[in-house]
């Protein structure tokens, strides 16, 4: 966790976003999924939302912050192709879209894996608040920092590793209360046979 | 690459494996043992072998020999305590199910025992080892630190496989079933902008030529023309032949509006794929109205997607004159990716369960199974592949399509 700096942090709109980002993870959880919910915020507004799909899509990749991003990516694709305003461009290229990133944010229930933390290196997100940590797989410091590593992409052109700035802790507690809801209900998608719920089976 | 080299004089490479661990640090297991009646002892092992391999304990002796007043006394493992060990460690004596049975009828006792979890990698360690457990050690065995060693068949496989990732593109992937011998998943880098993905709708598939399912079974996969499980079976057949690949133009919850994507890396897009299959495969039961089985009914009626279990046996999907059984994500599989996974590819591996990942060119920045960072190594994650190195070069990959 990193110490806020000069410009003390809106904690009113801290709280905001990331209540947004636990209606999500409700929502997943009233589909079976594993509660984890994000939401993206440029300029103040949400521009995109998502929430754990794994189960549905037997796509174990579909984490909150991976729909979020594609709920952003669809938006900026459709704005480019239904634009009137020649300004706007054609469609956003790989350089716009980290460039738009850059002014963006992310506010998600549990610490980002290793898997979204990385991705959110690769598009140049500004800055991640996240609740709980993730023991197991987080990538905010918990089992590798990616946030301060960084993840560079294959393809040049967008010079080097970049990190983004990570705050965590924000209502930890609540989605601890959130998760363990989940796993005392049992996950009806586990493969057989059931292993005993435990604290280190929290997030997935 | 020509239908000489495939058929021909095969250009071999080496394949590496990555170790998971640089070094060994010692750690250790628990695991269930009980008393046993030297004279019962054969039997029980004989028992446990089949009942209770212990895979991953290659390294400990299954039977302890201690001495006791009055004679000696022998101890046997009767399994490792899985997933959550601290119930174990408060004394409540985790005895799975397969073993009530055994448990009983040798009238057991069972106790929880430690027992180190890995090969030593020197005599030293060894000795301290067998103070907890007697151990086998081998100077040259295999360790989390130490190479495991493959077959020259097994080499030629991986050597096959890889060039049809390199097939698919100079960044490209297959995820395999080795059960098969066939790829059930493909996929090639897609962040780059349009103009050469579009090349994707046209670009060769290699597929055999007999035993093709019938057209309906490709159409119900909505997989396009060519079922994944046609495409290749390498270790099978020599006869090889080309064939055209549609894909499909996305799923229907989520249309890909993108013709690239700035997370599309090939690892990604193959796993996708994977899913889809898993999906049209196997739709779910609420979307097929067949009969699930009793709890999978019942389910069923709440709503609930039935559990990988139940849809085992309802399923009547052949493939090749196999059953096919729902694979849970891709447990079993094995991925052939042409460059090093980064730590986004490598940690979605670990959560798609598979087997074992093939890569061929390291990536000193960002690789992430032994460049840059040793994913597979790092303990706390729930799953843990295996991973090789296929010793292919640029010049290799040069001439792929894409
Ligand atoms: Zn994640
Ligand atoms: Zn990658």
């Amino acid at each position: 966790m990193e110490a806020t700096t000069a410009e003390e942090e809106d904690d009113a709109s801290i709280s905001f976003f990331m209540k947004l980002a636990f209606d999500q993870a409700k929502e997943a959880l009233t589909r079976l999924e594993v509660p984890v919910g994000c939401v993206i915020i440029q300029d103040g507004h949400v521009i995109g939302s998502g929430s754990n799909r794994t189960n549905e899509t037997r796509n174990a990749t579909r984490h909150a912050e991976m729909e979020a991003i594609d709920m952003v990516l669809n938006g900026w694709h459709k704005t480019s192709e239904t634009a009137t305003d020649p300004s706007l461009g054609p469609l956003p290229t790989h350089v716009d879209v980290v460039k738009r990133f850059g002014n963006c944010d992310l506010f998600v229930t549990c610490e980002p894996c290793i898997m979204c933390a990385a991705a959110l290196c690769l598009l140049g997100f500004r800055k991640v608040y996240y609740g709980c940590t993730n023991d197991r797989f987080g990538g905010c410091g918990s089992v590798l920092s990616l946030h301060s590593d960084g993840c560079a992409p294959f393809t040049n052109g967008l010079d080097k590793t970049r990190g983004f700035q990570s705050v965590g802790g924000v209502m930890a507690d609540e989605a601890i209360s959130l998760l363990r809801s989940f796993y005392e209900q049992g996950n009806p998608n586990a493969p057989r046979p059931h292993r005993p719920v435990c604290k280190h089976h929290l997030v997935s | 690459m020509g239908e000489e080299d495939l058929n021909g004089t095969l250009r071999r490479w080496h394949v590496t494996h990555i170790a998971a661990d640089l070094e060994t640090t010692p750690t250790t297991v628990l695991v269930v043992a009980a008393s046993v009646e030297p004279k019962l002892t054969s039997l029980l092992i004989r028992e446990l072998n089949i009942k209770s391999p212990l895979p991953t304990l290659a390294h400990v002796k299954r039977v302890r020999k201690t001495a006791d007043e009055g004679g000696v006394k022998l101890s046997i493992i009767l399994c490792a305590v899985e997933g959550d060990t601290t119930a174990a460690v408060d004394g409540h004596i985790p005895i799975p199910e397969h073993l009530v049975e055994v448990v009983k009828n040798f009238s057991l006792q069972p106790f929880v025992a430690v027992v180190p979890k890995q090969a030593a990698s020197s005599r030293e360690e060894w000795e301290a080892q067998c103070q907890l457990w007697p151990t086998s050690f081998h100077p040259n065995a295999c360790t989390r630190a130490a190479k495991l060693k493959l077959s020259d068949e097994e080499e030629e496989v991986i050597c096959k496989f890889m060039k049809l990732a390199i097939k698919q593109a100079s960044n490209g992937a297959v995820i395999v079933d080795p059960v098969l011998n066939s790829v059930i998943a493909w996929g090639h880098d897609e962040t780059t902008v349009p103009n050469i993905s579009v090349s994707h709708d046209c670009h060769d598939q290699i597929c055999l030529t007999e035993d093709e399912p019938s057209t309906s079974q490709c159409t119900k996969m909505g997989l396009g023309e060519c079922h994944p499980d046609c495409q290749v079976n390498v270790g099978a057949s020599k006869e090889v032949s080309q064939s055209y690949f549609v894909p499909t133009k996305g799923t229907e919850k989520m249309p890909r509006r993108f013709q690239w994507h700035p997370l599309r890396h090939a690892v990604m897009v193959a796993i996708d794929m994977a899913a889809e299959r898993d999906r049209s495969l196997f739709p779910s039961s609420d979307s097929h109205s067949t009969a699930v089985g009793p709890s999978g009914q019942q389910e069923a009626e709440e709503n609930v997607k039935s559990s990988p279990g139940d849809c085992y046996e309802d399923t009547n999907t052949y493939i090749l004159g196999l059953p096919l059984s729902r694979p849970y994500l891709c447990t079993g599989f094995d991925i052939y990716v042409t460059r090093e996974p980064c730590a986004m590819c490598a940690m979605a591996l670990v959560h798609q369960r598979v087997r074992r990942v093939i890569y061929g060119i390291s990536n000193k920045m960002v690789g992430s199974l032994g460049s840059k960072y040793r994913l597979h190594g790092r303990r706390s994650l729930n799953h843990h592949y295996t991973v090789f190195q296929v010793s292919i070069t640029e010049d290799d990959i040069s001439g792929s399509p894409l």
